[in-house]
C-alpha cells in the first residue's frame, strides 16, 4: 500500500478549476512535482495538509483521510509538515522558540525536552549556534533552514516543500537543498514543488509532471527525464536550460 | 465684583480634573474590553459577528460623541429612565472608545501577513493559539502608537461631558474664569493640567515600544 493515495482530487477557486481530477499514489522517499506556473502544483501540495479544502475526491496520507466533508486536521498536521517559499517564521520569537512552540502547545512536550529536540533539529540543519537569534538576524537561506527545523521538530512522517528556494540566490539555494538531501538520506519522505530541475533530477526518486490541473506523467525520475512520454513534458523539459 | 485667580481656584481645577481622569479611565476600560470583543466577533464570529461589528462601529464612529452624550443622558430620560450623568458619560464614551479602538486593533491584526496564520495552522495550533502566540504579539506592536494616540484624544474629549452637567476640568475652568476674569491664567493652568494628564501616556507608549522592539 502506498504511503499517499490521491483519488479524483478536484479543487477550484471560483470559476477557476485548478485541480481537475488528480489521481496519484506516492511512496516513501523524495518526490518532486514539476510543471508550468498555474498547473496546480502548489495547490496540490496545500491540499495535502489541509490548507485548502478539497472540492471532490479523497486523499489518504498514511492513516489520515481527507475528503470534502471530513478531515481530522489536527492529527494530520502532526504527521505532515510544510515549508513555505516565504519561510513564515514568527519574527517576534527566537529561533528556538519558533521551534519549541508547537511541540509544547500542540503535543504537550515538556519545555526541557522540547528544547533538547530544538537543538537536535537545529544541528540537523547546521544552525545550532543560531538558537538564540531572531529570524530577522538571519539570511534567507538560514531562515529557510530554521523553517525546516521547525517542521522536523514535530516528528512528521512527510514534509512538503512549496518552492522553498524560489526566493533565494544560488548560493543560499545550495545550502537549503543540501539539508533536504541529507534528510533524504536519513529516510525522511519529502514532497517538493520545485523549479530546481537539476536538484530534482539528482535527488528525487519519483517525478510528477503536472499539466492543466492533472498529473500528466509520473514515474521514476531518471526515466521521465530520459524518455518523456508526452509532448507536453518533452517541451517543458526542453524549455528549461 | 471679581477676585483674582489664586490657590483656591487652582485646587478647584485640580479637584475637577478628578472627573476628567475618572471618565477617561472608564473610557479606556470600556474601549479596551469593547475593542477586544469587536476583534473576537469580527475574526471568529462568522457572518452574524461581522454584522454586529459593522453596526457597532458605525454607531460608535459615525455619531459625534457629543450627540451620544445627549442621546444617553437626555434621550433616555425622555423615555422615563433617569440616568445619572456619570453613567451616561460612561456609556457614551465606552461606545465611542470601543468602536475606535476596535477598528485600530482590527487594522493591526489585518496588517499581519496571512502566511503567519497559515504557518501557525500548519504546525497544528488552534485558532486561539495562533491568535495568542503568533498574531496578537505582532499586532500589539503595530497598534500601540495609534491606541495611545486615541487615548490622548479621549482625555481631551472628556471636556464634552460638561454638557450633561459634569464639572470636569474644562467646565471648572469656565466657572473660575467667570469669577476671576483672568482667562489667560485660568486657561493656561488648565492646559498645564491636561498636559500633565496626557504626557505620561506618551511616555508609556514610548517605553512600551522600546521594550517590544528589543525583540528585533
Amino acid at each position: 500500500m502506498s504511503l499517499i493515495e490521491i483519488k479524483g482530487l478536484k479543487k477550484s477557486f471560483g470559476a477557476l478549476d485548478i485541480l481537475r481530477g488528480v489521481d496519484l499514489n506516492l511512496d516513501a522517499g523524495m518526490t518532486a512535482i514539476i510543471g508550468r506556473s498555474g498547473s496546480g502544483k502548489s495547490t496540490l501540495l496545500r491540499c495535502l495538509n489541509g490548507l485548502e479544502r478539497i472540492d471532490a475526491g479523497s486523499i489518504r496520507i498514511d492513516r489520515h483521510q481527507i475528503t470534502p466533508t471530513q478531515s481530522d486536521l489536527k492529527s494530520l498536521r502532526a504527521d505532515v509538515g510544510i515549508v513555505f517559499q516565504g519561510y513564515n517564521l514568527f519574527p517576534h520569537m527566537t529561533v528556538e522558540k519558533n521551534i519549541t512552540l508547537a511541540p509544547m502547545l500542540v503535543q504537550g512536550t515538556p519545555r526541557a525536552q522540547a528544547q533538547d529536540k530544538a537543538l537536535h533539529v537545529l544541528s540537523q540543519v547546521g544552525l545550532l549556534e543560531k538558537a538564540k537569534a531572531y529570524p530577522g538576524q538571519l539570511s534567507g537561506g538560514q531562515q529557510q533552514r530554521v523553517a525546516i527545523a521547525r517542521a522536523l521538530a514535530l516528528n512528521p512522517k512527510v514534509i512538503l516543500f512549496d518552492e522553498v528556494t524560489s526566493a533565494l540566490d544560488p548560493e543560499l539555494t545550495g545550502e537549503v537543498l543540501k539539508v533536504m538531501e541529507s534528510l533524504s538520506s536519513e529516510g525522511m519522505t519529502q514532497i517538493l514543488v520545485t523549479h530546481e530541475m537539476n536538484f530534482a533530477k539528482r535527488a528525487a526518486r519519483t517525478l510528477v509532471f503536472m499539466h492543466q490541473g492533472k498529473v500528466w506523467e509520473h514515474g521514476p525520475t531518471a526515466e521521465l527525464f530520459a524518455r518523456p512520454q508526452t509532448k507536453e513534458l518533452d517541451s517543458f523539459l526542453s524549455s528549461i536550460v | 465684583m471679581t477676585r483674582s485667580f489664586g490657590w483656591p481656584d487652582l485646587l478647584f481645577l485640580i479637584e475637577a480634573a478628578r472627573w476628567t481622569v475618572l471618565v477617561s479611565l472608564v473610557a479606556f476600560a470600556g474601549g479596551a474590553l469593547g475593542g477586544a470583543l469587536i476583534c473576537i466577533l469580527k475574526l471568529s464570529g462568522g457572518r452574524l459577528g461581522g454584522a454586529v461589528v459593522r453596526v457597532w462601529v458605525q454607531l460608535g464612529q459615525g455619531i459625534p460623541v457629543l450627540m451620544q452624550l445627549f442621546l444617553f443622558y437626555f434621550g433616555l430620560s425622555i423615555l422615563g429612565f433617569s440616568v445619572p450623568p456619570l453613567l451616561a458619560a460612561a456609556v457614551a464614551f465606552g461606545l465611542y472608545a470601543s468602536a475606535n479602538i476596535g477598528v485600530i486593533w482590527l487594522g493591526a491584526v489585518d496588517a499581519i501577513p496571512k502566511q503567519q496564520w497559515e504557518a501557525g495552522e500548519t504546525l497544528g495550533l488552534s485558532w486561539a493559539q495562533q491568535m495568542r502566540q503568533v498574531i496578537a504579539p505582532q499586532a500589539l506592536r503595530l497598534a500601540l502608537a495609534p491606541t495611545v494616540g486615541f487615548m490622548v484624544q479621549i482625555v481631551k474629549n472628556t471636556s464634552l461631558t460638561s454638557v450633561i452637567g459634569i464639572v470636569e476640568l474644562a467646565r471648572a475652568g469656565q466657572v473660575v474664569n467667570n469669577a476671576t476674569y483672568q482667562p489667560f491664567s485660568v486657561f493656561f493652568a488648565i492646559c498645564v493640567i491636561y498636559f500633565i494628564l496626557c504626557f505620561p501616556l506618551s511616555l508609556l507608549s514610548r517605553g512600551l515600544e522600546r521594550r517590544l522592539h528589543v525583540a528585533h
